[in-house]
């Protein structure tokens, strides 16, 4: 297993993540500064909260420039959680309108169930359909359940991104990727056995 | 759609794990960490966390006295949030908005209000607006009212009466900004007759926000009525969980037998440090 960088830059799940991966044995390198980026193969951006605040942050420590450079130059393993997947838009809609860090072209908008007895934020364990062929859900069921939390998501400009949906009132997206860039909806982190091995998976592809 | 979900609790007092009955009675289980360790298990959807130990305390104006116990509870939620992989609710004598960020931070994902959110409503609405309304569950704790076929909430431990009947309250919170509503009966606490149906049936109709039910299990199949003829999204005990091996497995096999959807309780193993634990 690779060891996996974990970009800290004040995100409330960054602690669980860290917990996730130390318990897999996957040795993680907490980032705390966009240079230390540089070394690492494998790049973990975890995010809870607003699309405009964790821009508003990543910014301001640098990382925006750094994340883009690894990823879309030197082509680096990344994998973006919750929020940390939402900012790889172009634009964020939540709480007016946000540039993200534009790695794969697509919007984040609000969740509209055509069911109105269904709540909103969408929290609980949903299942997801994977669509396709993707490393990170190696050896797990056909339709995996994890963990959501979250009243906004990610669709791509491109369907081909789209490499998961899970239903509630209707398509959801579930997880995105190309090339060697994912970002998953839900918590793996809280999202037990399927959860952990998404996440070993990561570590593993090379 | 979304599983139904099956969440064991656990109750602390003075820094035992405890079951409970009728409110009153207590009876010490063990060490902490022991016990959370063996419910985490894979079959959890979540796992509630109260910490019903200082009402009593508080109310000496001693909050001295609070001081080793409430070291130790976040001590232990630090390290269940270690090998804790699936949502954590921790409550218990939360009372102001730094008290919610300092439990997140330990490592919930949600908290779990009760006293506070009846005497200010307003302190829900100032949760949900700065954590978001998944992170904030509003605790109801209700008695049975004879004669009037009706609830009455409790607070405090179920000490002090409201005379506010429990669909209004639910519906006031929900209204105020509560992500879920954990319902509890006083009457059926640790009685293991099984829930009651119609106080869920009752609340579940009033809102949309999901319901967990809490008090009175005592064998697999309330979970099911709970679910099917009381309409919560989850079920939550406690006491049971104790009582056997691997409880939490067994309690989800059934309910997937019984065809309910709830995440499949199959397991593989996940090879990884999991002797840490």
């Amino acid at each position: 297993m690779h060891r996996v960088a974990l970009v800290d830059y004040g995100s409330g799940n960054y602690a669980s993540v860290r917990n996730a991966f130390r318990h897999l044995g996957v040795t993680v390198a907490d980032v705390e500064r966009p240079e230390q980026l540089e070394a690492e193969s494998h790049i973990v951006l975890p995010g809870v909260g607003a699309f405009g605040n964790v821009m508003d942050k990543l910014s301001k420590s640098g990382f925006t420039e750094a994340i883009r450079r690894e990823v879309l130059h030197r082509e680096k393993f990344f994998l973006g959680i919750c929020v940390g997947m939402q900012v790889l838009a172009t634009t964020g809609m939540e709480f007016g309108s946000h540039p993200g860090l534009g790695i794969i072209p697509g919007k984040v908008t609000p969740i509209e169930p055509d069911d109105g007895k269904l709540s909103i934020p969408h929290m609980g364990w949903n299942q997801v359909s994977v669509q396709g062929d993707c490393a990170l859900f190696t050896g797990m069921d056909l339709e995996p359940t994890f963990y959501f939390v979250h009243s906004f998501h990610f669709l791509p400009d491109n369907p081909e991104d789209r490499l998961g949906i899970c239903d509630y009132g209707g398509p959801v997206t579930a997880c995105v990727g190309r090339n060697r860039v994912f970002g998953v909806q839900f918590h793996p982190e809280k999202s037990q056995e399927a959860g952990l091995q998404l996440l070993r998976n990561f570590a593993n592809i090379c | 759609m979304l599983k139904i979900r099956l969440i064991p609790v656990v109750l602390m007092r003075n820094g035992m794990v405890v079951q409970s009955k009728g409110f009153s009675r207590y009876q010490a289980l063990g060490n902490a960490s022991t016990i959370v360790g063996r419910l985490s298990n894979w079959s959890a959807d979540e796992l509630i966390y109260l910490d019903i130990s200082r009402e009593a305390k508080y109310d000496l104006r001693r909050e001295d006295l609070n001081y080793p116990n409430r070291a130790e509870f976040e001590e232990i939620m630090v390290d269940i949030a270690k090998n804790c992989f699936m949502p954590l609710t921790v409550g218990g004598g939360i009372r102001t908005l730094d008290q919610v960020r300092q439990r997140l931070k330990a490592g919930a994902d949600k908290v779990s209000v009760n006293s506070q959110a009846f005497r200010d409503p307003g302190f829900i609405s100032a949760a949900a607006r700065e954590f978001g309304s998944q992170c904030v569950v509003v605790s109801i704790d209700v008695r049975g009212v004879e004669g009037s076929g009706g609830w009455e909430v409790f607070i405090d431990g179920g000490k002090t009466a409201t005379k506010k009947t429990a669909v209004e309250w639910a519906r006031e919170v929900e209204s105020a900004g509560a992500g879920e509503i954990l319902l509890n009966s006083i009457d059926r606490d640790g009685m293991r007759r099984g829930y009651d149906i119609e106080l869920i049936r009752a609340v579940t109709d009033a809102v949309r926000i999901p319901v967990i039910a809490l008090g009175g299990v005592g064998e697999w199949t309330h979970f099911q009525e709970a679910i099917e003829s009381g309409g919560a999204r989850a079920v939550a005990a406690a006491n049971i969980f104790q009582y056997t091996e691997n409880s939490v497995h067994l309690a989800k096999t059934f309910l997937h037998k019984q065809g309910i959807d709830v995440r499949s309780p199959l397991i593989k193993t996940v090879t990884g440090r999991e002797g840490t634990r």
